[in-house]
């Protein structure tokens, strides 16, 4: 049994880094972290509002 | 062609096959006979060689290196720590060859012509001796050996009594040995040639007449100072033998045993092992035969070390070292180092052993040996000292030793304590060590090491998810170059564009901007419906110059690249709204499909925890190794040491010093 040891704590750790790679793909895929940021430049600034955007 | 000779003493006939026989001697009664024009003179008294535990005997016949032989002639010779065999053997192609025989060392060797053979006494250990067809023999040993007797058919004049001086060669990787023999008065003989393995001489099984004769010839021997009788093994060779009663060490190599030495009384030299308990190592079963107990003297500190004679009918002896807590095995060699490590001061330093080795210098120091008990086939006695020098390559070791002009290599292997105690069986553990001998070898344990290796394989899956993700640029799906003309007066909108990718969005901008302009970009995404679902801003800073890049790329202002979340897959457009004017032009792409790597980064890292914790691991390691050698105070201090060491002195003068022998060449072996 003592022998199994090594084997089954790679293997555990095998399966966490696993998972954690499987993760790490899907979030390079989704993109996560990313946002898309709302842009509001003070209403007298004259720089172009948000409201005005996409008619 | 044969030639009959007959005995001028008592009329035996014998054929002579081989025409270079010049002395032989008769079988029927021992008379040395000098073989001249096809007649036979006696010259001088009878040659009588004692028994002893070679293999071979006179008239042996077996097979050695594909070829079947039989011996036709002995010589032995004694020197200061015993004596070594000379075998003419008569091989099955007519060919006659010498299979020396020292300590269980075989090599055999052939008479080789040259010219100018060195005096034997004139040679320096591990210096190039003689030079045969491009190959460098270097001296080993040398010394002075007197001729104990003779036997059989010679192709040289022995006689009993002679001196010879005798120098050992070997080639710097060990494959190739030699003999320089040179008899006082007379010209020197070169022998060269190989060592042999054991398993290369078959010897054929001995007669019973030749067994009971061999048995008959047993000795009995009592103790030269307490006159105890002293039980001699009666399968091996002995020259040094211990007294149980009073811890005498009894030299047998003459016809009489003499007292060399005497162990200190009330003493508990704290062997791990006992006289005669058996342990397999290697698959082959050996026999404490002897123990040491040395005291090693490195840089000013002194420490403890036991050693143990492993013996094996068949196999050549080891010592199984006991330092401090650490074990090695090691076994004499023939290979030799290229510089003389004893000169080294500073560890590390790498030395390069025989042709395709390199060892790296641990330490070197003296040793006096303060206890021996048991049996060994060489002269050992208490009080005796030599120098040594270890060289590590984990877990091999090399062991150099000297006692003056001759230079005793060994090599081996580290053994831990636990394949210690399974070989020998050891019912009472070990003491485990509590430090890291130089030659030992990093082992870190399984659990680390798989964990390490488990690691190590998803480092390198992340890093090259990571170099993926960020070369691959996704699919193009829209690339516009608009001109203030477009950009100017009105948002800007995509044709529809159909994302369909698992992935980010992409968005690359560029402009051709003055230095110090300025470029705002509204963007938005627009579904099928033509409803925002995504907006955002970027932002450009002009530069002075295009860089080097920019000007090869054929790329005008600055560039940047934008990363949106992914999208659902369906149809969508992008809305631009450029604020500024003086933009030659903005160029917009975008991308599907692209990934955002930053967090294979993150699982990289956490997996290189663990090979990096083994690398720093194997460095403290390393650095233990060496912290010891380096100041000399490698191993536990023994306090007991002066103490022993002090009554070493007193006690390893034998009471009769008449009795005691004037030997300077007690080798550890």
């Amino acid at each position: 049994m003592k022998k199994l040891y090594p084997l089954i704590l790679s293997l555990f750790l095998a399966l966490g880094l696993g998972i954690m790679t499987v993760l790490a793909l899907e979030a390079a895929l989704a993109g996560w972290g990313l946002k898309a940021h709302v842009y509001s430049p003070p209403p007298d600034s004259g720089r172009p509002q948000m409201k005005d955007f996409g008619r | 062609m044969a030639r009959s000779i007959s005995c001028p003493n008592c009329g035996s006939v014998f054929e002579l096959v081989n025409p270079g026989v010049v002395m032989l001697v008769c079988d029927h009664c021992s008379t040395r006979l000098y073989v001249s024009d096809e007649a036979a003179q006696a010259i001088g008294e009878q040659s009588i060689l004692p028994e002893d535990d070679s293999r071979l005997h006179l008239g042996a016949s077996g097979r050695v290196l594909k070829h079947s032989f039989m011996a036709v002639g002995h010589v032995r010779y004694k020197y200061d720590e015993g004596f070594w065999d000379e075998w003419y053997l008569e091989l099955n192609n007519g060919k006659y060859v010498w299979l020396m025989e020292d300590e269980r060392d075989l090599s055999l060797e052939i008479a080789t012509d040259k010219d100018d053979i060195p005096e034997p006494d004139k040679l320096v250990a591990s210096l190039p001796a003689v030079k045969v067809k491009g190959v460098a023999y270097l001296a080993q040993f040398t010394g002075e050996a007197v001729c104990e007797g003779a036997a059989g058919q010679l192709p040289f004049v022995v006689e009993p009594g002679h001196k010879y001086k005798w120098a050992d060669l070997a080639t710097l990787d060990g494959k190739r040995i030699g003999t320089i023999e040179r008899p006082q008065g007379q010209d020197g003989r070169l022998f060269l040639g190989l060592p042999l393995d054991h398993s290369k001489l078959k010897v054929d099984e001995a007669s019973d007449f030749e067994k009971a004769r061999s048995r008959s010839q047993a000795k009995e021997v009592e103790c030269p100072y307490c006159g105890a009788p002293l039980s001699l093994p009666k399968d091996r060779e002995v020259k040094t033998i211990v007294c149980d009663y009073c811890g005498t060490q009894a030299e047998l190599s003459g016809a009489q045993a003499k007292v060399m030495g005497i162990n200190p009384e009330k003493f508990d030299p704290g062997f791990c092992l006992e006289i005669g308990q058996a342990g397999v190592v290697d698959n082959v079963r050996w026999e404490v035969s002897g123990r040491l107990l040395l005291a090693n003297t490195n840089v000013g500190h002194e420490r403890m070390q036991r050693r143990y004679l492993l013996y094996n009918p068949k196999k050549e002896p080891r010592w199984l070292v006991q330092d401090d807590r650490h074990f090695y095995l090691v076994a004499a060699t023939e290979k030799q180092p290229v510089l003389d490590p004893l000169l080294l001061e500073k560890p590390r330093t790498p030395v390069q052993i025989g042709m395709d080795e390199v060892y790296r210098f641990a330490e070197a120091g003296e040793s006096k040996v303060c206890w021996v008990d048991g049996a060994f086939p060489w002269k050992v006695a208490v009080g005796k000292t030599f120098v040594w020098a270890n060289l590590v390559a984990p877990p091999k070791v090399f062991l150099v030793e000297s006692d003056g002009p001759s230079l005793r290599c060994y090599k081996g292997e580290y053994v831990y304590t636990h394949q210690v105690e399974d070989s020998f069986e050891l019912k009472n553990p070990l003491e485990e060590p509590d430090d890291v001998h130089p030659a030992q070898a990093f082992d870190s344990g399984p659990v680390a090491k798989g964990l390490a290796w488990v690691g190590a394989i998803f480092t390198l899956i992340n890093l090259v998810l990571w170099t993926v993700a960020w070369t691959d640029d996704g699919q193009l799906l829209w690339h516009k170059r608009l001109s203030p003309m477009e950009y100017a007066d009105d948002d800007i909108q995509s044709p529809p564009l159909t994302v369909s990718l698992p992935g980010a969005l992409s968005l690359r901008l560029s402009a051709a901007l003055h230095y110090d302009d300025n470029l705002e970009v509204l963007m938005g995404v627009l579904d099928k419906d033509g409803k925002i679902v995504m907006q955002d801003y970027m932002n450009l800073s002009g530069r002075k110059e295009p860089s080097l890049m920019d000007s090869m790329m054929e790329r005008h202002g600055p560039s940047k690249r934008h990363l949106l979340p992914r999208l659902a897959p369906g149809t969508y457009r992008i809305l631009l709204r450029v604020n500024n004017t003086e933009a030659r032009f903005v160029t917009i792409e975008a991308r599907q499909g692209v990934w955002y790597g930053d967090y294979f980064l993150f699982v990289a890292a956490l997996a290189a925890f663990f090979p990096l914790m083994l690398l720093l691991q194997w460095g403290w390691f390393d650095l233990q190794r060496w912290r010891g050698t380096a100041v000399g105070t490698y191993g536990a201090k023994d306090e007991r040491m002066v103490k022993i060491i002090e009554q070493v002195h007193s006690a390893s003068k034998p009471k009769d010093e008449s009795e005691n022998t004037h030997d300077h060449g007690g080798q550890m072996q």
